[in-house]
């Protein structure tokens, strides 16, 4: 039996109070409880407080998975097997689409200071020397998204994801700057009256 | 069970496992990291669990993920320092609350707070069934505990976080 304001019915009511937000007792205890409630200040703030942090909690957001989980999830089942996975309503082939990103990007990237930079044709000497150019550098750039294809399919396959694939992609960009004769005047010579072959052979 | 039933548990129950990954780790990055792996290896192994106990199992290796990321950490369990904020995604959705409570950021913040001091396996049975909505049943599947121990840690962790906050409110009236 609960006793109003004292001690011991304080503890029993403070120890129920999750059991009775959650309508976890029997219908007398509850009554008894609640009684206790009215009379006792304490415990009726005690009760509030419950009441609130259940509602708070229960308000806090759910999350919704990010799309590089789903893009990571349908690398590894196109690795295992030819049956391709559905994720969020679409089917994605990340892979290709991380080459395909990866090539384009190094078009875009790479073509920008051509595009930018207007090559008057003074010469055929110096006309020759620009396709010349034009051929290395589409020729590194070849390169350079094959062997980022390749890079970002195991990083993908790894499991390291879309972001780990992209990151490849960016520190490939960074070594095409650093590659040795670009753009020199041997390169431009040597362009000048040959054809110029940098796409490695495809290991299989 | 078919890859086409693992899909559809996939489906339903990703957001569930990725909640539970922010909440527990209370960091973004680590999380979508958790979250792909467990959904990785449901893909590969899922054929292995019983059909009706897939979700659970997928809740359960989230955790044990997540454990094992804290305990790398070296953080004793303890999930978000009490100072900082979570470093936590946008919410896919706001749940409307009772006003007095979840508009303010304020509680919100310090409820987080006092979530991350929680010690397992109080902060999971809270999760799941506060923030998460699971029943007592599906708690006590996913974590493999008794349904009186599911109560009794979700009463407890209610009111262990109550105390925790009522701490921070008297030390911030203090101030």
């Amino acid at each position: 039996v609960l006793r109003p304001v004292d001690g011991v019915a304080c503890a029993e009511v403070l120890d129920r109070i999750e059991a009775l937000l959650d309508a976890e007792v029997d219908s007398g205890t509850a009554a008894a409880i609640r009684a206790h409630l009215e009379s006792c200040a304490g415990c009726r703030a005690e009760w509030q407080r419950a009441g609130e942090l259940r509602a708070a909690l229960r308000a806090l957001p759910r999350y919704e998975a990010p799309p590089r989980v789903g893009a990571a999830l349908a690398a590894a089942a196109a690795a295992d097997g030819p049956r391709r996975l559905r994720y969020g309503g679409s089917r994605l082939r990340p892979v290709m689409a991380a080459a395909a990103l990866a090539a384009a990007a190094a078009l875009v990237v790479g073509l920008a200071p051509l595009l930018r930079t207007p090559r008057p044709a003074v010469s055929d000497l110096e006309a020759r020397a620009a396709a010349a150019d034009a051929r290395l550098a589409l020729g590194v750039l070849a390169a350079v998204a094959q062997r980022t294809e390749l890079r970002v399919r195991e990083r993908v396959l790894d499991g390291k994801g879309i972001a780990a694939g992209l990151d490849a992609v960016s520190r490939s960009f960074r070594r095409v700057k650093k590659l040795p004769g670009a753009g020199s005047p041997q390169a431009r010579r040597r362009g000048a009256g040959e054809t110029i072959r940098t796409i490695p052979e495809r290991s299989s | 069970m078919t890859k086409a039933a693992i899909e559809t548990v996939i489906a339903e129950q990703r957001s569930r496992v990725f909640t539970l990954a922010v909440y527990l780790l209370g960091h973004r990055e680590e999380a979508e990291d958790v979250t792909q792996e467990v959904l990785i290896q449901c893909w590969r192994r899922g054929d292995e669990v019983a059909p009706e106990r897939l979700a659970a199992w997928l809740l359960r290796v989230t955790r044990n993920r997540c454990i094992d990321r804290l305990r790398a950490r070296g953080s004793r369990l303890r999930l978000l320092p009490r100072a900082a904020s979570p470093e936590l995604p946008d919410p896919v959705d706001e749940r409307p609350g009772p006003e007095s409570v979840a508009s303010g950021r304020e509680l919100q913040a310090a409820i987080l707070r006092a979530l991350g001091g929680l010690a397992e396996p109080y902060r999971s049975v809270v999760i799941l069934r506060e923030i998460q909505g699971l029943s007592y049943d599906e708690i006590a599947e996913a974590l493999e505990m008794p349904l009186n121990t599911v109560r009794v840690t979700l009463h407890r962790g209610r009111r262990k976080l109550r105390e925790e906050l009522r701490e921070e409110y008297e030390s911030a009236a203090a101030c």
